[in-house]
Parts: structure tokens; sequence; C-alpha cells
């Protein structure tokens, strides 16, 4: 068990290396680059020498390439181009707006996705099911981004139950707990609608799918000819088996979420990652743009690997599996 | 999981939706009596609602002019306007001008432009897009899905960790950045679509390639000593085919709905041209006063990614009613 754990963190080592140096060479290699931003001809020769040295731009790429790996290790991801500030910082301010966003969305993915699809499955062929069903399949074709504008038209423009942008009210840093926290709150929910229907609506139709599957196999006739109450034939013998592609199905979650933030970020004006990177874009603010790419696919593998983690906790099958390794 | 009553009428309103779209992006586009590009009068007829209907005169000078009523009089032309009334002399109208009427089914954008129009030509680039990345990732996945998975040793680990390292990166920070460094064009969008749409057909491919490598007519295949090229194109894809329809169909409605998301925060199609994310970002500060230009593409978009939602969850049960793979 402990050395397959060992082996995958190292494989998930390898692959963020992998990323860091795909975007390094990325964004060295193709025009508009750094090298781009201070061969500016309205910077006059001098000022673009120093520019290039204090930036470090001046040196040859297999040594940038190796400062910038070892200045990654340790943690120091340069300086932000446009801010001046430090790009962990600029990072560390915005990384909590998009986990929030992303958690109330995966929150809603699995609190609202995984009953539906119980409720479809146990009642197939219903109105229920069918309610379900169609409700879903239309949920799951809007792109988020399409989504965020219509909840935005209507519960914000419309009816103005909800704030139409921002992580919170301007000034509110200075209100007691609750309110803030409420402020807080209701500034998420619309992004966090927007990032988490369609995700819940694919979530019910892959579980109502995998109760189905397993409704006629053998090992539940055998649990009802043993006289099983039904609940427990349910929870333990149908629903404790698909847990495992549940689990599989966060970890892959993750990453369409992480995705998703960007355009919902935008929409709504919230200072995440995503936003972050986009502004970073538009800037030509490369470290940045850096920095948010491999955060972002850091953060995939760390659900990925949590996720194999949890799927061995549930799965004894797959707990073998390991355990061979 | 469908009855195949169910399954078989799934499939047909699939086939119907999407005969309907590619109808409406080819003839549609071609037939509508609008041209996506044509202001009409912006000073009358901009910000129309949906169904709103104008009289259009042509002047002299080839400029359109549109009012709510035009009235041939004696000595030129009465105009009932949003304000108030005009008069055009009968000599400033293109000689043998007529009055005659546009409607704005959709409604009209803020230059006068005819929304419906935008939308059934803005059809035909968002689905050429789709279609293209969407056969350029096929073109890269399946060729790599099938050496990782026929592979062995190294090479086979080497294959796997970069399709994963390539899956690592969450798609719009990898269009992102790639946006990022290559100029705004309608053939970098699809290089982007499909250099990170690629990596779910590789997937899938390899994992289809090695269940099938130890079936025997494949070990056969090897046996007979036919070159590995044609083991696995002759012998392996073809039977891997169902779920490489099936996921070329949700990878179809990925790409149409990352190619609207890259070209509405600005990074995709470059925007005179209609692509839908092209008209919903035009919509989207006008989206309290005139809605409609942003929520029409929108919708047209959704229904779209429905179509090709539906099909491949048909195909998918048509073609193995046992398997539920996760969705994407």
């Amino acid at each position: 068990m402990r050395r397959h754990l060992l082996s995958r963190l190292l494989t998930a080592g390898v692959l963020l290396w992998l990323v860091l140096t795909a975007s390094f060479a990325l964004l060295h290699a193709l025009p508009g680059g750094p090298g781009a931003v201070v061969e500016d001809p309205r910077v006059p020769p001098a000022q673009r020498v120093r520019l290039r040295a204090v930036l470090g731009l001046d040196r040859p790429l297999p040594e940038r390439y190796a400062r910038f790996l070892a200045a990654a290790a340790r943690g120091d991801w340069g300086i932000s181009f446009s801010s001046q500030r430090p790009v962990t910082r600029v990072l560390a301010d915005a990384a909590p707006h998009t986990l929030a966003l992303g958690a109330a969305a995966l929150a809603l993915e699995f609190l609202l996705g995984v009953p539906l699809g119980v409720a479809a499955a146990r009642r197939a062929g219903s109105a229920l099911d069918h309610g379900v069903r169609a409700l879903s399949l239309v949920l799951w074709s809007i792109p988020s981004f399409a989504l965020a504008l219509a909840l935005l038209l209507v519960f914000a423009l419309e009816w103005t139950w909800f704030p139409a942008g921002g992580p919170s009210t301007p000034g509110a840093a200075a209100w007691p707990l609750l309110p803030r926290l409420g402020d807080r709150l209701a500034h998420l929910a619309l992004p966090a609608l927007a990032l988490g229907l369609p995700a819940a609506a694919a979530t019910a139709r892959f579980v109502r799918a995998a109760l189905l599957e397993v409704a006629g196999s053998p090992h539940l006739v055998a649990a009802r000819a043993r006289g099983l109450h039904p609940r427990t034939i349910f929870l333990r013998h149908a629903l404790l088996p698909a847990a495992g592609p549940m689990v599989e199905l966060a970890g892959l979650s993750c990453a369409a979420l992480l995705s998703g933030t960007l355009a919902v970020e935008l929409i709504f004006a919230r200072p995440g990652l995503g936003r972050a990177a986009f502004d970073a874009l538009a800037a030509r603010d490369y470290p940045v743009l850096l920095g948010a790419t491999a955060l972002s696919a850091a953060g995939v593998l760390a659900a990925s690997f949590a996720a194999e983690l949890l799927h061995a906790a549930v799965d004894p099958r797959r707990r073998a599996r390991f355990e061979r390794a | 999981m469908l009855e195949p009553a169910a399954n078989r009428r799934q499939l047909r309103a699939a086939a119907a939706l999407l005969t309907l779209l590619v109808v409406a992006a080819t003839l549609g586009a071609a037939a509508w009596p609008a041209s996506p590009e044509q202001t009409l009068d912006p000073a009358e007829a901009a910000l129309a609602p949906p169904g709103a209907r104008f009289a259009t005169l042509e002047l002299a000078d080839g400029r359109l002019l549109a009012a709510r009523s035009i009235v041939r009089e004696a000595t030129g032309y009465r105009l009932r306007n949003r304000h108030g009334e005009s008069f055009v002399a009968a000599d400033a109208a293109a000689p043998g001008a007529a009055v005659e009427t546009r409607r704005f089914w959709l409604g009209s954008d803020r230059f006068g432009r005819d929304v419906a129009a935008r939308l059934l030509h803005g059809a035909r680039l968002s689905l050429w897009v789709a279609a293209a990345s969407m056969a350029l990732a096929l073109g890269f996945g399946v060729p790599l899905g099938l050496a990782a998975g026929l592979a062995r040793g190294a090479a086979a680990r080497a294959l796997l960790a970069l399709i994963e390292a390539a899956q690592a990166f969450p798609r719009l920070f990898l269009i992102v950045a790639l946006a990022a460094l290559a100029p705004p064009r309608t053939a970098t969008t699809v290089a982007i679509l499909a250099a990170t749409g690629w990596m779910p057909v590789a997937r899938l491919v390899r994992a289809e390639a090695r269940r099938l490598s130890s079936a025997e007519f494949v070990l056969a295949a090897r046996g007979l000593g036919l070159p590995p090229w044609r083991v696995a194109f002759v012998h392996v894809l073809p039977n891997a085919l169902a779920p490489v329809v099936v996921e070329a169909s949700l990878g179809m409605a990925g790409a149409i709905a990352s190619e609207a998301a890259l070209s509405f925060l600005g990074l995709g199609v470059p925007p005179p041209a209609a692509s839908w994310g092209n008209l919903i970002a035009d919509g989207r500060d006008l989206l309290r006063d005139a809605a409609w230009i942003a929520l029409a593409p929108a919708g047209a978009l959704a229904l779209t990614v429905l179509a090709c939602n539906l099909l491949a969850e048909g195909l998918r049960d048509r073609f193995d009613p046992r398997r539920t793979p996760l969705p994407s």
C-alpha cells in the first residue's frame, strides 16, 4: 500500500514537472512571449537593456529554465510584470475566491445531483424520473458561461435578489461577522449555481445510470433472497458499489469546475485565479500567467490523487489492486 | 439504460435536431433575406425587440431608411419614426425604390443588424470550427491512443504520462495560455481546441486497445507477422470504433461550447465574424436593455450541445447498453 502511494506521488510529481516545463516552453518558444514585452521600439534602448536585466531576460534560455525550476521549487514564482508584487502574493490573494467558488459548486453538484439521481433510479419510469431526466439533460447542455449570463439577467438585473458581481459589498469588511458572512454567501450564490447546476445535472444522470446498471444484478437478487431490509439492500448493495465511480467523477469534476471558474469569474467580477490568469494574459504578465496555470494544474493533480485514495477507501477491489502493487 | 423504443426516439430526436441545425447553417443562412453585416438605419432600428417590423426605403446614396411606416405621397415619402415624422423627397429615394417591410424575428443589435441573420451565419462558423477541431483531435488522439494501448514497457508508460500530463491542465487555462501566444485567427481557434480536446479520445482509444490487445484475433494478427500499424489500424481500431464515435459526439458538444466560451472571452474567432461566442459577447453589456442579443445565440448554443449530448447518449446505449462511462 505505502509503496503504491509513493509511486503515485512520484508520478504526480513528474506530471507537475512536465506541466511546468510545457508551460515554460510554450511561453518562451512562441511569438508574443516574454521577449516581446521588452522589445517594444517605443522604449529607449538603454532602458530596454536594463529592463531585460531586471527581469532576467538577458540570460540564455537553459539558464532561465534552470533558474525558473529552482526558484519554483523554493516557492519563489518571480515578480509580476504589471503590479510589481510577488507572483505568490498575487496568487494567494486570488486563490481563496476560486477555492470558495469551486467548493460551493462541487457541494452543489453532489448535494443536488446524487439525491436526484437516486430518486430517479428508485422510481425508474415514473413521472419523477422523466422530470429529472429531462431537466438534467437540458441543464447539462447549457455551458456555464451562458447559464451565468442567464442567472445574472434574471436574479440580479430583473429581480434584484442577488448582487450582480464582486466578492462582497464594498465596505463590508467592517461589518460584524454574521452579516459579513451572509454578504459573502449572497455574492457566491449565482456564480456557484452557474458552475454547479450543469455539473449536478451530469452527476444526476451518472448516478441514475450507475444504479440502474446494478439493479438487475445477481447479488441484489441474492440479498433480497436473504431477506434483507430494502433500505439495507439499497444502501449497501446498490449505492455503495457506485460510490467508487462517483468519487472518480468528483475528481474529474474538479478539473472541469476549475476550467469553468474562468468565464464565471469574469462575468461576476470575482477576483479569483481565472481572472488573474485572464488579466495576466491581457497585460502579457507572463510570471503570473505561468503561476496561475501551474497552480491550477497542481490543483487538478491533487484532486485526482485524492479521488484515487478515496476510491481505494470505498472500493475493496481497488484496495486489493493497491495492495498487490 | 433505456428500453429500445425510448432509445430509438432519443436517437431520432438528436438526428432531427442536428439535421435542422445543419440545414439552418447552410441553406437557412444562404436563403435568409437579411445579411448578417447589414446595418439597418441604427437611429431607428437599433435594439428592436424580437418580432419588430419596419418599413424600409432605399435612398439614392445607397443608405436604407427604416421607419414605423412609410407612406407614398405625391412629392415623396412620409415616414413615421420613433420620435415623430419626417419627409423624404421623391428624388432623394433611389430610382425605382419601393417601400419594403423588414421583420426582425429575433430582434436587432445595437447597430440595427438582424440577430437572426447573425445567428444563422454564426451557426455555420461555430459548427465548422467545432467539426474541424474535432477532426484534428481525432486524427491526433486515435493514433496516439492506439500506440499507447498496444505498446509495451517504457514506451507505453511514456505515452500514458504524456496523455495524463496534457489532461492535468484545466482546459480553459491551457486555452488562455495558448491564446496568449498565437495571433487571434479562426485557424488558431481550431488548433487550440484540437490541442486541448484530443486527450479524452486518446485515453479512451488506449483503454479499448489495451482491452483488445490480448484478444485472440489480435494475437493471431500479430502471430502472422503483420506490421504493428496494420494490427493497430486494421484489426484493433475497427473493433474500438463504437466508443470512439460516442466520444467524438461528446467531444463535438464540448468543442462547440469551448469555442463559444473562448470567443466570449475575446480569445477565439476575431470579432467582426459572427460566431456564437462573439454574438453572446456582443449582447453581454446590453443584457438589461436588449437581452435577446445574448439569449438567442446562447439558446442556439445550448440546443446544439443538447443535440450532440442526446446523440452521444443514444449511441452509447445502442452500442453497449451495459456500460456507463463517466460523463465528461
